[in-house]
């Protein structure tokens, strides 16, 4: 039988806010919602049309990356997809990163990725694929077999090399929704965008939160689809309280984390599936700390307040004015950079479940009621 | 903004960054100065803690580098400091490269209050990471006599064991590996007994 620090530490270990979906994925901790997941959407709409382009936008720990996964790990179920994620900021410092870097990571992934039994021995010549990694990684020693003298000739020589195998390939590229503003990515991702269609390339991509607000939506209207990944409302009378629960409760026992401090979890993480995760870590630590065998709401409010009062750091007046004003009237129109960074940074949350509602993140509203009163 | 910020001494700090895997944790504290004492004394007492290495990282400005040493560091907590000298500019590109911090273990920020305010407000990816922020309180060791037997008390009644046993337990090096063993022979003044372990 494993000892209370030993059970405490595997809790601790399912609750890490910081790992990848990819391990969430591998451990079945993975919940699906009740409705339609983006996962379901984006992988349906490349199974009718292979070729098509998806951008996919959501607030930051919404859980995309873990639906362009799931996606890709469906396609793949098909013989005839390929379906590749590849994470952009782990090849190439995104500040600096240009269109034609977009389609060396790419070739470079594709390359990397291929580079086994299944793609190698379904006719496809070698030579094309010894050439693009000696280009790329500017080998002087190596004899090119192929005049190939560009990414992009590269890229349909790659790409129709791959298609002897498989007859769709869908490139999935991650972390562009980190670039600052919906103009950095118009300028890197559409020159792009016009390669991989002519290609057949069937592609999947995030986007900056901005390209969802004023005039920058136009660049959303380049691509087949708009995919949008919202916050879990846990409005009254929605299940995303239900919802938030079974994502706890497939890391942590009920009988561990019963039924109320679940649902004060729930509801303190304002639907944001990160902030749940990592607020249940820490309400776990107190429980620890504590000396208790189950979570309790006390456990809950500790790690909530602490949570709040770091959340509430770095924010002006002006910008403590515009909470103060959401938690009052629910109103909030975002007209300067400003509240973009207040939607960006998860102060402020937006909601759609048959209508628009914003509200302040719940950790923070008792410090802003602190704040308010005279 | 700050509505202040709950107060944290190092041994505690280390207690939980210990048994949180991959979890970042901010540490503030009041001045440049105070960050290599914070630092030192982290260091310190999670090495009493740790079954792992643990590492201390400074940013040198550069967010690119820091990264790089993230990807080389051994298993085992993080310590990180020097973000004083960050801009708006250098926390958005830590920001960019945030998928090459992650790691197994924790990691610990120590900074100013001013350099977490430009966290919070440049790197939105980073701070969703960020669990908990607490204010050093550098005089958090300093039990008062009746603080330190009420403590000592509490772990006698959570473990059924009286002082002797858990010394002549260490002294044998037989003591579990629960941190709060650890920190029972700290408060016996008994501390170098970890080093039998």
């Amino acid at each position: 039988m494993a000892s209370r620090i030993e059970t405490f530490r595997e809790y601790m270990r399912r609750l890490d806010a910081t790992a990848g979906p990819r391990e969430i994925l591998d451990l079945g901790l993975y919940v699906p919602g009740s409705k339609r997941t983006v996962a379901d959407e984006v992988a349906g709409r490349l199974e009718l049309k292979p070729d098509s382009t998806h951008v996919v936008l959501g607030g930051v720990g919404s859980g995309k990356t873990t639906e362009l996964m799931l996606a890709c790990d469906h396609l793949n179920q098909h013989d005839d997809f390929g379906a590749f994620y590849i994470d952009i900021s782990k090849h190439r410092d995104l500040q600096s990163l240009t269109s034609t870097d977009l389609t060396n990571i790419v070739l470079d992934q594709l390359e990397q990725l291929t580079n086994y039994y299944r793609w190698r021995s379904g006719g496809v010549n070698p030579s094309i694929f010894q050439d693009c990694r000696a280009w790329l990684s500017e080998d002087p020693y190596h004899h090119y077999t192929n005049n190939l003298n560009s990414p992009y000739e590269f890229l349909e020589a790659l790409i129709g090399e791959l298609k002897k195998v498989t007859r769709h390939i869908i490139v999935v590229l991650d972390s562009l929704d980190r670039l600052i503003d919906a103009d950095q990515f118009s300028s890197i991702v559409l020159d792009e965008l016009s390669h991989f269609r002519k290609h057949g390339i069937g592609l999947v991509l995030t986007a900056p939160l901005a390209a969802m607000y004023g005039t920058a939506r136009t660049v959303l209207d380049r691509f087949d689809r708009f995919h949008y990944h919202p916050w879990v409302s846990i409005e009254l009378g929605s299940d995303g309280l239900d919802f938030l629960v079974r994502v706890l409760h497939a890391r942590v026992p009920p009988s561990f984390c019963p039924e109320q401090p679940s649902r004060r979890l729930a509801a303190l993480s304002g639907g944001v599936l990160r902030d749940l995760v990592a607020l249940a870590q820490s309400a776990v630590e107190e429980a620890y700390l504590d000396g208790s065998d189950t979570l309790t709401e006390a456990h809950v409010g500790i790690a909530a307040d602490t949570f709040g009062r770091k959340h509430l750091l770095g924010l002006n007046p002006e910008e403590i004015e515009i909470l103060q004003r959401i938690r009052r009237t629910g109103t909030f129109v975002q007209t300067s950079d400003r509240d973009m960074t207040l939607l960006v940074t998860r102060r402020v949350l937006e909601y759609h479940n048959g209508r628009t509602r914003y509200a302040v993140h719940p950790t923070i509203e008792p410090l802003l009621d602190q704040l308010a009163s005279p | 903004m700050n509505v202040g910020l709950r107060s944290i001494g190092t041994a505690e700090l280390a207690l939980r960054a210990s048994n949180r895997p991959g979890a970042w944790f901010v540490l503030i504290v009041a001045d440049v100065l105070a960050v290599r004492e914070a630092v030192r004394e982290l260091v310190t007492e999670l090495g009493y803690l740790s079954e792992q290495e643990v590492s201390s990282l400074e940013t040198q400005s550069a967010p690119e580098a820091l990264a790089a040493a993230f990807e080389q560091c051994p298993p085992g907590v993080v310590v990180t400091h020097g973000f004083e000298s960050f801009s708006s500019q250098t926390w958005q590109d830590m920001d960019l490269l945030r998928s090459r911090y992650r790691r197994d273990a924790s990691v610990i920020m120590v900074m100013t209050l001013a350099s977490m305010d430009l966290l919070m407000q440049n790197a939105p990816n980073l701070a969703s990471w960020i669990g908990n922020a607490w204010q050093w309180d550098e005089h958090a060791h300093e039990l008062s006599n009746p603080e330190r037997e009420q403590r000592l008390q509490a772990l006698r009644e959570q473990f059924g064991l009286s002082d002797q046993e858990v010394i002549a337990q260490a002294e044998q090096g037989q003591l579990p590996m629960d941190p709060e063993y650890a920190e029972w022979l700290v408060l016996l003044g008994k501390g170098a007994l970890l080093d039998h372990e």
